[in-house]
């Protein structure tokens, strides 16, 4: 799931901020809840706990968002926040569980009957199907829609803007690869000579892997591993009308503009232990303007944003600066890692990429971030909500004001053999956040004679061919790029495996530093067989082995300020989608 | 004058041509410029170079450029055939192409959002020009005063401020300020169709109208007052004066006919230009016109869409051009076409 896509949007408008400032940083981080046991809303009671937990079921939940999904076809969004609304709607073999904090995480059944049987070599997965599932339409729904809604992902020309390539990977084998059900009308993908899913009845579905991949379950709860009926698959156009299997169905849907759910009478609450819906019809309405969006939300127009990026700095002023609001919002995070890449291209010696890492300012670069509402220090790549993270590693210690350590810098710069500094490139998108950081960066490695120059790339080829073309960093010589990643699925190897292994590709290579070592690979290919018990230790140490490369220099985890509006029950961040509010389980005090 | 108009039709035939290989041109030199490739932004995170090439075969982007602008421009007076991968589409004749965004025929879109533009700047044009023209008269007949120098400060505000900031203030008050004020609370949330809601319609289209107004009465209020002052010195309306004539007909009947024509040049200019979207004012107020799906379509890099609405706009104004200078004709009797 990407978050990072919103770059591609316009320019935010200026908000009119009879207050000013975005806020300020220091102080405490604001980490403290004050949940009560009983659901009572506080300030950021919905990172901890379930909020007004209650059992006040009809009304209209009212959201409200920036723009349109870039798509309603569940084989085709890569978007978080969109990922979060398939749950109004699409029901997947497994499904991330509604519980608030780390345990949202996790996966369980949800189409399926149990856990699946993993054979021995982690290669072969056979899932049951519970019995008496149908379709909105009222038509039974079997493993022949499952199988066949992964294979819709093969047309990767038609079926395009959707994490395909695990499907692709894991589920196809490379000399003869398979082209979809579009253009291949008997084919099917295969993996060794043979079907790699395989439908003997109607409630059973077995899939052989390429490769072993310990985290399947989560690729099966993926929105683009849920089942499509091929009655009426409409290829490019099926995101107008997709089917429903969850307790919601789209009403209706006017591309781009407004989009209204109702209730799916064919869903039974009996087969869904994730999903406890409330209201009876959900709609969302596209308020352009970020801060007028806002102004909907504090004026009770809608019940809360879809964009799951927070509140803009004028409401978010008004927020922290009033108790009253302040009980309703909260800081949900983390799904995104801040890291600059010192690619070992461009910067082959460690001890000037290390010289970097002591130099930086990380309390400016929070700043720069948005602050202490906008985020929290990172000294490790991994999220705190992925196996694995340590609190206490900190390769490149700052300070204990987290400043920088100029000293040892220097010293690092005296090892590498340019005890004066030197000249580097940065690349980064040249607007908002981004070009903040540039400043502070700038500033930090001035103090040790690093001499920062301006690199910036265009908004929309950013991370494709700017950062993402391994020949263009050498090209335009290129030492250090900003980046932001957020894993599609919280695990450490959905974390880690795309930007710090192979493949490199490239133009849109996600390995923006090309690491190609050993012991990282060897950890990651460990952890696709390792049990849950032995994963944390594997992750510790990958994240240390990438943290003394120094070729990944995290320096913040994005949070973002939300806003929940006081009629809503049943409210809590879920952490599998990256900690946005769980749209499926809310309610509303009032009814309406 | 027939013969004016088919040549000025002719020329405006070849400037929408020209225009047409200009937008098409930047949209395919741009990228080689930066280096982007617009089936990047339609690929997913994990691209291959398999499927972006996939993706790249689909839209049509890897066939020779005029291979492209040919089958574009032929579509518009043939009609296309489209494919969804399950099956064909049929897209009649005038074919604008299908947007890489929202798999929807971009004559369609244009025609959904084209009412709410329409909408927008007919009632915001309406009101600039009666309110824009009045002050300039008043400031004029009542030059040197106090009213003439208080409108003249507020016309300054209103070209200087930008419209979103206006626009925010009037939500801000207006509907989301203090219970009170809340005249128009359904403003901000999208265009609400006449045939739907009259009244709605209405509500949600007056803080649209007044921003955009605000920005244009007051360039119009200027203009009209120079156009009259300079015409109020002319010798023949001293000559109406000396007859006696009521300084109503003077003004209304002899001055004003003069003073307003090329205040009639530039009305048709620029609502010309603003059918072709007013982007800020439909951004702020969440209107999804033709302005805001040129804006989409340019983040997305949707070539379709922003062909289309970049022809469209083109024709507007061309067509706007040649109505204005026939109406020169109409309202000076000193102009004549050959």
């Amino acid at each position: 799931m990407s978050k990072y896509r919103r770059l591609a949007r316009p320019a935010a408008v200026v908000g009119v901020a009879a207050l000013a400032l975005a806020a300020c940083g220091g102080g405490s981080s604001g980490g403290s809840s004050s949940a009560s046991p009983s659901g009572a809303s506080g300030y950021n009671a919905a990172m901890t706990s379930i909020v007004n937990v209650s059992s006040v079921n009809g009304g209209t939940l009212k959201i409200g968002s920036n723009s349109d999904c870039d798509s309603w076809d569940p084989a085709r969004t890569y978007y978080a926040n969109c990922w979060d609304m398939q749950r109004l709607f699409t029901r997947t073999l497994m499904g991330y569980v509604s519980k608030p904090g780390t345990a949202g995480t996790a996966v369980a059944p949800d189409l399926a009957s149990g856990p699946p049987t993993i054979s021995s070599d982690v290669r072969t997965w056979t899932y049951h199907l519970q019995t008496g599932l149908k379709w909105d339409d009222g038509t039974p729904l079997t493993t022949a829609d499952i199988k066949y809604g992964i294979e819709r992902v093969f047309a990767t020309d038609v079926i395009n803007g959707g994490p395909s390539s695990y499907y692709l990977t894991l589920l196809d084998n490379e000399k003869t690869p398979y082209a979809g059900p579009y253009k291949d009308k008997t084919g099917q993908p295969m993996v060794d000579g043979a079907p790699s899913i395989t439908t003997p009845d109607a409630t059973t579905i077995t899939f052989h892997l390429t490769s072993p991949y310990s985290d399947f379950n989560y690729i099966m709860a993926l929105p683009a591993a849920s089942p499509v009926p091929q009655a009426k698959d409409t290829g490019a156009n099926y995101t107008k009308h997709p089917s429903a299997t969850g307790p919601f169905m789209i009403d209706t849907y006017d591309v781009g503009k407004s989009i209204s759910f109702k209730r799916n009478p064919n869903w039974s609450q009996a087969t869904d232990k994730i999903r406890t819906p409330h209201v009876n019809a959900v709609t969302v309405q596209i308020i352009t303007d970020p801060d007028a969006e806002d102004q909907a939300l504090k004026s009770g127009q809608i019940d809360v944003e879809q964009d799951g990026t927070g509140v803009q700095s004028t409401f978010q002023a008004e927020i922290l600066s009033d108790p009253n609001l302040k009980k309703y919002a909260d800081k949900a995070g983390s799904g995104f890692t801040r890291y600059l890449v010192i690619p070992p291209s461009v910067v082959p010696n460690v001890h000037c990429r290390r010289a970097i890492a002591y130099a930086l300012n990380k309390a400016d670069l929070l700043l720069a971030r948005g602050g202490s509402y906008g985020g929290a220090i990172a000294n490790t790549m991994e999220l705190p909500s992925l196996p694995g993270y340590d609190p206490n590693a900190n390769a490149y210690p700052t300070g204990a004001d987290n400043t920088g350590d100029v000293t040892k810098a220097k010293a690092e710069l005296a090892l590498c053999g340019q005890p004066n500094g030197f000249s580097i490139n940065e690349a980064y998108v040249n607007k908002g956040k981004a070009a903040k950081v540039f400043a502070a960066t700038q500033q930090a490695l001035a103090r040790v004679g690093i001499t920062v120059v301006s690199a910036p790339g265009d908004n929309a080829s950013y991370y494709s061919t700017w950062i993402g073309s391994p020949s263009n960093i050498v090209n335009h010589k290129l030492g250090l790029l900003q980046a932001g990643w957020g894993p599609d699925f919280p695990t450490g190897y959905g974390f880690f495996s795309s930007i710090v292994g192979p493949p490199i590709l490239p133009s849109g290579n996600t390995n923006y530093a090309s690491l190609n070592d050993p012991v990282i690979n060897g950890l990651l290919t460990q952890s696709l067989t390792a049990t849950d018990a032995q994963k944390p230790a594997i992750f510790k140490q990958l994240d240390a082995q990438v943290m003394s490369l120094a070729v990944m220099i995290p320096y913040v985890y994005d949070y973002a300020l939300d806003y929940r509006a006081p009629r809503l029950t049943n409210v809590y961040l879920q952490a599998g989608v990256g900690y946005i509010y769980d749209f499926v389980n809310l309610g509303v005090s009032d009814g309406k | 004058m027939i013969r004016y108009i088919i040549r000025r039709l002719l020329g405006a035939l070849l400037v929408v041509f020209v225009i047409s290989i200009a937008t098409f041109g930047i949209y395919f030199i741009a990228p080689k410029v930066t280096g982007s490739d617009p089936s990047y932004l339609y690929v997913g995170r994990h691209g291959t170079p398999a499927q972006v090439a996939a993706v790249r075969h689909a839209f049509g982007l890897d066939q020779p450029l005029v291979k492209q602008y040919w089958t574009y421009m032929s579509g518009i007076f043939r009609g296309r055939t489209f494919t969804d991968g399950v099956s064909t589409q049929y897209c009649p004749a005038p074919c604008l192409g299908y947007s890489f965004q929202y798999q929807e025929s971009v004559t369609g879109l244009i025609k959904d959002r084209f009412p709410v533009t329409l909408s927008l700047a007919i009632g915001a044009s309406i009101m600039w020009l009666v309110g824009g023209v009045a002050v300039g008269i008043i400031s004029a007949l009542k030059r040197g005063t106090f009213i003439d120098r208080a409108s003249m400060v507020i016309a300054l505000a209103g070209v200087s401020l930008p419209v979103y900031f206006t626009g925010l203030l009037l939500l801000f008050i207006f509907t989301y300020g203090p219970p009170a004020l809340r005249w128009f609370p359904n403003a901000g949330q999208g265009y609400v169709p006449f045939t739907q809601d009259p009244w709605g319609w209405f509500t949600a289209l007056m803080l649209p109208w007044i921003s955009l107004a605000f920005l244009f009465a007051a360039l119009y209020a200027r203009l009209t007052r120079a156009s009259m002052l300079e015409t109020m010195g002319e010798d023949y309306i001293r000559t109406a004066r000396a007859k006696g004539l009521r300084s109503r007909t003077v003004v209304g009947k002899h001055a004003l006919r003069a003073a307003l024509t090329p205040i009639v040049t530039i009305f048709g200019l620029d609502l010309a230009g603003l059918l072709g979207g007013a982007i800020l004012t439909e951004y702020t107020f969440s209107l999804q016109g033709l302005g805001k799906l040129s804006i989409d379509a340019i983040a997305k890099q949707d070539l379709p869409v922003i062909m289309g609405v970049v022809i469209v706009g083109a024709i507007l104004l061309v067509v706007a051009n040649i109505v204005v200078d026939v109406l020169y004709a109409v309202i000076d009797p000193r102009v004549r076409y050959s």
